[in-house]
């Protein structure tokens, strides 16, 4: 019950060809809403990341930031051939294997509230590799590593994740989203929860640990004052031609 | 990791799974104990008595009649004339008769006066004759046998002298303490109310009797060994008898006539027809109470589903997070259903505990007070399909919630912050 399914079953074509040349995201013709009578929330013409890119992406709160990186990380759904993940697209996989994908090439980070409160936070991290199906080894160890570089504690790892402080909270956040070593890593406002001292030491932290691991960061927020940290800044009203049409509001 | 996932989860909210658990294993405890009763009950009466063609006593109820006769439950309102029990078993279609003198106790046991045609003809269960496992059946006036409980109890062996009291209960005050008994045997366990009887001739009884009126003493009159001799003990009443026919037969024959004797009113019933005729009466109690009992055990399942629902709100952070780490809407189905498992086996665990420990706290009790032996073995073939199919609802009622939340997980409607 555990294991959902054993990878052999899946078509091998899909999963494991992650040619280098593709760009790690690529939007083409984007369009979601959240419904068929409702306006629509992304209407987003063409926009590429190449691997390794690290973007500041910033938008007025409601502006679909958190919309975009859920259809990012395939758990909304674009129509087939608006989005290419590492060269895939994930709206032409089957439910499993975007679960899967996700789990192995994608890192999510939230506002806050990362880790399930009634497990500890090794086994928070433990179930994320569990989720990518890549055998027992080195979870140990890259944890270890992981949370060197993100100067935490490892008497942590056997505390429940709820009696942390947010700052750790978030931290470990980062270490669950890099277990897999991801190649792409969303951040959902990471650092609204943290005081602003906090704020710049974990920016530059994460910053670091992508650079390291050569993942490509999308990292939104409504806050311009954060943007100095990032190589990169796009506005999503520059890209996103639905925004413009009740921009009035 | 999936289970560690579940069960964290459910201690996480222990307060109210617990609740929820404790009132699942409630109604698990009511379903079963009722089925268990009810099906303890059928088997201690239908194997208290086997092989009787009929019971006769004085005119009652017929299900009245079997009760006081063959359970010891209730007491006969009137005795029937020895010359009755006389008439009835010198007809020539009869091979044997039991006659039956309840109406003393001893230390709270009831004492059955009878005679030796009972160790010869009594068969309980499947036609099992009685035994001893130790002594043999009385011979003198002032022997008694024990039931296997009786001596277990009391702790009285071979030999030993007690003394017999009138009337029912422990607390008699007055004991024929004039007149002590000798055991001369202890009867193997028959697992029937017989376990809990003292027996004796009826010629006992009526020596005990002897210097007594209305149940008082009479002052300067008590018998002594040497008049009792001499005395003639015939006894003038009987409470009840049983008769074996030499041929099944005539069995219709002989009731009637019975019924119609002229010498007094009299009742004869055949002890399978009227057992058959308490189930039918009965039919109605027992089914009104499996379906409240299944009604109690629908509503702890809707309240699990109502508790696992309304928890769906606050855990949506938590969905959202096994999402965001490659869990699929399948996944969180199954972990609710888990969840759903785990609770609902706790329950039946704990039912079922607490139903053995109160039915081995309380078997004594009954037995008893009600002459039933309730075992502790609640586990009957058809108790496992009865859990079985309480998990199945249970997991049915479970896909609810578990849907709710897999299609929030689905349609990306989480909310995380
Ligand atoms: N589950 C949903 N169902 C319907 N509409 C939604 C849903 N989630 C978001 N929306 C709508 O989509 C729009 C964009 O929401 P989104 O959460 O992506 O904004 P955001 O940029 O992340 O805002 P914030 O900075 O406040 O987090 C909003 O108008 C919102 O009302
Ligand atoms: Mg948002």
């Amino acid at each position: 019950m555990t294991q959902p399914a054993p990878s052999t079953q899946e078509p091998p074509a899909q999963e494991p060809s992650t040619p280098d040349s593709a760009a790690a995201i690529t939007l083409t013709q984007l369009r979601f809403s959240y419904g068929k009578k409702v306006a629509p929330v992304l209407d987003i013409p063409h926009w590429q990341l190449p691997r390794g890119a690290q973007v500041f992406l910033k938008g007025a709160s409601g502006s679909g930031k958190s919309s975009l990186l859920n259809l990012l990380a395939g758990i909304l759904h674009a129509a087939p051939g608006a989005i290419q993940l590492l060269g895939q697209d994930p709206a032409r996989m089957s439910s499993r294997q975007r679960d899967r994908f996700r789990a192995r090439h994608v890192g999510l980070v939230f506002q806050q509230f990362n880790l399930i409160p009634y497990l500890s936070v090794l086994d928070n991290i433990r179930l994320a590799h569990h989720f990518a199906h890549a055998g027992k080894a080195g979870v140990q160890e890259r944890t270890q590593q992981l949370f060197d570089a993100l100067k935490l504690d490892n008497r942590l790892l056997q505390q429940r994740a709820d009696r942390i402080s947010v700052g750790q909270q978030q931290r470990v956040a980062i270490a669950r989203a890099l277990i897999n070593g991801p190649e792409i890593l969303l951040a959902d406002e990471p650092t609204s929860a943290l005081d602003s001292e906090l704020r710049d030491r974990f920016i530059e932290l994460l910053l670091q640990l992508c650079r390291q691991q050569g993942s490509t960061l999308v990292f939104v927020s409504h806050d311009s004052q954060l943007s100095h940290h990032f190589p990169q800044v796009v506005a999503l009203d520059s890209l996103n031609q639905a925004r413009q049409v009740h921009h009035v509001f | 990791m999936f289970f560690k996932l579940a069960r964290n989860s459910l201690l996480n909210r222990r307060g109210t799974v617990l609740l929820t658990v404790l009132s699942i294993a409630v109604s698990i405890l009511v379903l079963l104990g009722v089925d268990h009763i009810r099906h303890e009950a059928k088997r201690n009466f239908s194997q208290t008595v086997s092989g009787v063609d009929l019971i006769v006593g004085a005119r009652t109820g017929q299900v009245n009649l079997l009760l006081y006769s063959v359970f010891h439950i209730g007491n006969a309102t009137h005795n029937i004339g020895w010359r009755s029990y006389q008439h009835v078993a010198s007809d020539p279609n009869v091979a044997w008769t039991i006659p039956i003198a309840l109406g003393d106790s001893h230390r709270g046991f009831r004492v059955l006066g009878t005679s030796a045609d009972f160790f010869r003809h009594f068969r309980y269960g499947q036609q099992t004759a009685l035994t001893f496992s130790d002594g043999k059946p009385f011979a003198q006036l002032l022997e008694v046998v024990i039931g296997a409980q009786v001596a277990a109890q009391l702790g009285y062996r071979v030999g030993d002298r007690i003394v017999l009291a009138h009337g029912l209960g422990s607390t008699s005050f007055s004991k024929h303490d004039d007149m002590p008994f000798t055991v001369s045997g202890i009867l193997q366990p028959t697992g029937t109310p017989l376990d809990r009887t003292l027996q004796v001739s009826l010629e006992a009884i009526e020596a005990i009797h002897l210097g007594w009126q209305d149940g008082v003493r009479v002052p300067g009159q008590q018998p002594d060994a040497a008049t009792l001799a001499q005395q003639d003990l015939t006894p003038r009443s009987i409470t009840a008898f049983m008769v074996g026919l030499k041929s099944k037969m005539a069995t219709f024959r002989l009731q009637r006539s019975i019924n119609e004797y002229p010498g007094e009113p009299l009742l004869a019933i055949l002890p399978g027809v009227v057992l058959t005729e308490l189930w039918g009466t009965l039919a109605v109690v027992e089914n009104t109470l499996q379906i409240v009992a299944g009604l109690v055990l629908v509503a702890s399942l809707l309240g699990m589903c109502t508790m696992l629902l309304a928890s769906m709100q606050e855990r949506q952070r938590e969905f959202a997070i096994l999402r965001a780490i490659g869990a699929g809407p399948g996944f969180i189905w199954l972990a609710i259903e888990l969840e759903i498992l785990l609770m609902v086996i706790t329950g039946m665990v704990l039912a079922v505990l607490l139903l053995g420990g109160g039915i081995l706290a309380l078997q004594g009790f009954i037995s008893a007070q009600w002459g039933v032996f309730i075992s502790a073995d609640l586990l009957h073939p058809h108790t496992g399909l009865l859990l079985l199919s309480i998990l199945l609802g249970a997991l049915l009622l479970g896909c609810i919630p578990a849907l709710r939340a897999s299609l929030l997980a689905l349609h990306g409607k989480l909310r995380p912050g």
